[in-house]
């Protein structure tokens, strides 16, 4: 596989061929030639390895694979993304939950920690909840769950310390996809620089979606318009944005 | 899919901030930042953007036989795109319209065309027998609530901005358009400028709010658009079903509307202003370009060759002719 080393960290659009599979008879390169890792944006088309969505090349040196880093509104489920949902409906022993994609996912009713069926959430359409995508699949339903998962700490959903469940109060903003990535990444100074103009809680979905609350209404007014407004700054910007908004606070 | 899933939360956080603050920072009767931008290449392609809504309005036009009754009456037709484009939940359309597209382009029609805004009479070129026929595509690129007050600041904006052909009658009675190149193209005639103002009525019909964006949308229980003018004229008025609103609420809503169209008028013209002072700066094709002139043709042979040539042929010596022959005949021979 012989891939060109001068597109990354180039923008491509899908079509643009990224490398082709090199065909060596040779016996001494056989032992040399070692595996090329592709990761999401890219697919092998035959012989090419060809972008299959418009973004940056990039190459992971941690995973050590080539991948697209790209940014969308439309949410397609992933397992193992943390989404907020809106419940939408009880269907039989699951909720109907709508999470942004083309079809509904399903959220089991004893999905929590420490739910049985006699001991289980009251959800009514129009809950919000936080939940962990265990089912993606492009010709299925997909399935969420509030349990915990193996890295997070397991509480049942009665204390309201677990992780995933029922969100209460606060607002729900939309971002794209490459927002909340940038969000949930531990470098990313954004709730940081906002924690030090007021106190806040936010739970940030990988479906494009982030929840805020705060003890004063203002305060999540202002803290939804400076995420929205910080999608499209800089750095700089974003620090004389911040200032400005809660100047009048 | 659906429009806008608005959560139980979403509603009363919308609900309980209203009576301080809108949720993107704006106050009741506020608009949403509105930017005009043109087509540089053609004239009367315009797209606006109110907030995130966005909106592109192309005018085109046409000659077409008048309809019977209307022998001196130009046709003004309004078509609004609403494709998955401008949101999601917008399905492709399989009969031509929808609901909700016809509406928009019903409301500018009668703005427009039904307040004698924009003049049909003076479409006419040869009465009963041809029209101009305008015709105004509102493509939705981006619905991010009240796509109404958008599509009709892109509708009028285009129709000020376009300049359809000139067109002479010769003595013969034969019509003639003329090109771009040839004449300049002339502006429609535009009486006065009727601005949409959208409001949404949220609860029992009390409270009032101006320009909704998408999550406000969800919320309303009922809406209404007023079509006024700067003179406070009311050009046209829509409130197609939704909560029943007491009628000093509606006059309230009118006189707020012809403010706000004071306003969104000045933005218009200036922009079109600015617009006009870009292109002669740019000395862009909206004006008419002299004939280019004819391209001079290179002789094949310079004046002094030819006169060196008949010296040679008018000498009186004929030896010198003969051998001039000669030179001539060893000029042909080496050819061959």
């Amino acid at each position: 596989m012989d891939i060109d080393k001068s597109l990354i960290n180039t923008s491509l659009l899908p079509g643009d061929i990224v490398g082709t599979v090199v065909q060596s008879t040779s016996t001494e390169n056989e032992g040399k030639q070692q595996p090329v890792r592709i990761g999401p944006g890219l697919t092998l088309l035959d012989d090419t390895l060809v972008a299959v969505k418009a973004g940056k090349l990039r190459y992971d040196t941690l995973t050590k694979r080539y991948f697209l880093e790209n940014n969308q509104k439309r949410y397609i489920c992933a397992v193992g993304d943390m989404v907020v949902g809106t419940i939408k409906e009880t269907v039989g022993e699951s909720f109907r939950v709508d999470i942004g994609t083309a079809h509904s996912a399903l959220l089991d009713v004893t999905g929590f920690d420490g739910a049985s069926r006699r001991n289980r959430p009251d959800l009514f359409p129009g809950d919000l909840i936080y939940a962990r995508v265990t089912v993606a699949n492009k010709d299925l339903e997909p399935e969420i769950t509030c349990l915990s998962s193996q890295g997070t700490a397991r509480r049942d959903w009665i204390t309201g310390q677990s992780v995933f469940g029922p969100l209460k109060h606060g607002f729900v903003i939309n971002c794209s996809l490459g927002m909340s990535r940038r969000l949930l990444d531990p470098n990313c100074e954004l709730f940081k620089q906002i924690g030090d103009k007021c106190s806040f809680e936010a739970a940030v979905g990988m479906n494009g979606r982030v929840w805020i609350t705060s003890e004063d209404s203002r305060d999540i007014v202002l803290i939804s318009n400076a995420l929205e407004y910080s999608q499209h700054l800089d750095d700089q910007g974003i620090e004389k944005m911040l200032n400005t908004l809660f100047k009048s606070r | 899919m659906d429009k806008c899933v608005l959560s139980t939360n979403e509603r009363a956080f919308i609900h309980d901030t209203l009576e301080q603050i809108r949720i993107d920072g704006r106050q009741q009767y506020d608009y949403r930042s509105v930017n005009i931008s043109f087509q540089q290449e053609k004239l009367g392609q315009v797209q606006v953007s109110l907030g995130k809504t966005k909106v592109i309005a192309v005018v085109s036009c046409d000659v077409a036989a008048p309809l019977g009754d209307r022998g001196t009456e130009g046709y003004l037709l309004f078509n609004t795109e609403l494709s998955p484009m401008a949101g999601q939940h917008y399905a492709k359309q399989r009969n031509a319209q929808s609901e909700a597209s016809i509406e928009i382009s019903r409301v500018i029609e009668r703005a427009l065309r039904g307040s004698g805004a924009i003049d049909t009479e003076a479409l006419c070129i040869v009465s009963g027998e041809k029209v101009w026929s305008i015709r105004v595509d509102l493509h939705v690129i981006d619905d991010h609530g009240n796509v109404m007050d958008c599509a009709h600041l892109a509708a009028i904006t285009a129709l000020l901005h376009y300049k359809r052909p000139e067109v002479t009658i010769g003595e013969d009675g034969k019509v003639t358009i003329h090109e771009t190149q040839d004449r300049d193209p002339v502006p429609l005639s535009v009486h006065h400028i009727p601005i949409c103002v959208s409001f949404g009525f949220l609860g029992d019909g009390t409270k009032c709010l101006i320009d909704p964006s998408l999550k406000e949308e969800e919320m309303l229980t009922g809406s209404m658009t007023v079509a006024a003018n700067t003179h406070g004229q009311i050009c046209a008025v829509q409130k197609g079903g939704g909560v029943p609103v007491h009628s000093s609420q509606i006059l309230t809503c009118t006189k707020i509307a012809a403010l706000k169209a004071k306003d969104l008028t000045d933005l218009i013209e200036t922009s079109i202003r600015n617009d006009e002072k870009q292109r002669k700066f740019n000395k862009l094709p909206a004006y008419a370009r002299p004939k280019e002139a004819p391209v001079k043709v290179k002789p094949v042979i310079t004046k002094q060759e030819l006169i060196d040539l008949n010296e040679m042929v008018d000498s009186d010596d004929e030896e010198e002719g003969e051998k001039d022959v000669v030179y001539l005949q060893e000029l042909f021979d080496q050819d061959v």
